[in-house]
């Protein structure tokens, strides 16, 4: 089942990294949860036949390929774009231009990333039960 | 008191700007059942929101192409008489401003076989779930749905 699938990370800061791993294991979520900080490395790393992603999140400011142009590739392969489901945009950045455009590439939500421990685990808590609860695209 | 010796003085008054997330939540379904249930279950969630039950999806573009409509979110049914909840929702994506103010748009079907969930996420929704008699099943969801929107960043209406 995809919802057992793997939490992907794809953040070129380590420590965001981290800690977002952190916070979903805290929370006891059996999901693998794979950091990825090279965003030029995704695409193939998605093409994996054993990669069924349950959850995506992305940053957006990253060094050679922005997380809005690793997704426009994402989103121009058809069968990506079922894999993908949901991708979820978690940033710094939260200027009206950057909310906007992250909807336009059909993002299943936009996050701005938390200081605050108990409530980064809150928010995420949120996000993982809303996807767990939702029907989405699912080859199995 | 209020009032009395103030005249003469003026006072600033901050008008706060309308948020998105302070607007209507809009539920489109042709059932009535179903629509008077989601109406009990939302607000028995005491949400701030306005509750705006929609039955003809026919209707429904142009109900939320008026200006002061600024919806928090939008949740419809795809099975439908006259045109369906994808039909409609091709429809609000030839409209890019209208396709930003319905940010978030999510399905709530009973249908639901892989190719409809396949189908329903080319038309870049943000979510879909599945209508079960369990209303506290219901109740559940629908708490999730507003608290995972209640906390996201969402596009503000211009």
């Amino acid at each position: 089942m995809k919802k057992d699938g793997q939490i992907i990370i794809i953040e070129d800061d380590k420590d965001d990294g981290d800690i977002l791993k952190e916070v979903i294991d805290d929370l006891g979520y059996d999901n693998e949860v794979i950091i990825l900080p090279d965003s030029t490395l995704v695409m193939e790393f998605l093409k994996r036949p054993n990669v069924a992603p349950f959850l995506i999140f992305s940053d957006i400011n990253m060094p050679k390929m922005s997380g809005y142009e690793l997704r426009d590739l994402v989103l121009a392969d058809p069968e990506l774009h079922d894999k993908t489901v949901p991708y979820i945009f978690f940033s710094t950045a939260s200027d009206p231009e950057t909310i906007k455009m992250a909807y336009k590439k059909a993002a299943q939500g936009f996050f701005t990333k938390i200081n605050d421990y108990d409530e980064y685990k809150s928010t995420i808590t949120k996000i993982i039960e809303y996807w767990k609860a939702a029907k989405v695209p699912d080859k199995d | 008191m209020y009032g009395g010796a103030s005249i003469g003085n003026t006072f600033a008054c901050e008008i706060p700007l309308a948020m998105k997330k302070d607007g209507p939540i809009i539920i489109i379904d042709d059932d009535e059942d179903d629509r008077l249930i989601f109406e009990e279950i939302l607000k028995s969630l005491y949400l701030p929101n306005e509750i705006i039950l929609l039955s003809d999806s026919t209707e429904v573009v142009a109900f939320l192409k008026q200006e002061h409509i600024k919806p928090f979110m939008v949740i419809s049914d795809i099975n439908m008489p006259k045109i369906n909840g994808f039909e409609m929702r091709d429809e609000i994506l030839k409209d890019p401003a209208l396709t930003a103010k319905t940010v978030p748009f999510i399905f709530f079907t009973t249908v639901g076989n892989g190719y409809t969930v396949e189908e329903a996420f080319k038309r870049n929704i943000q979510g879909y779930f599945h209508k079960t008699s369990d209303m506290k099943q219901l109740q559940e969801t629908l708490k999730e749905i507003a608290d995972y929107w209640r906390d996201a960043i969402i596009p503000e209406i211009e």
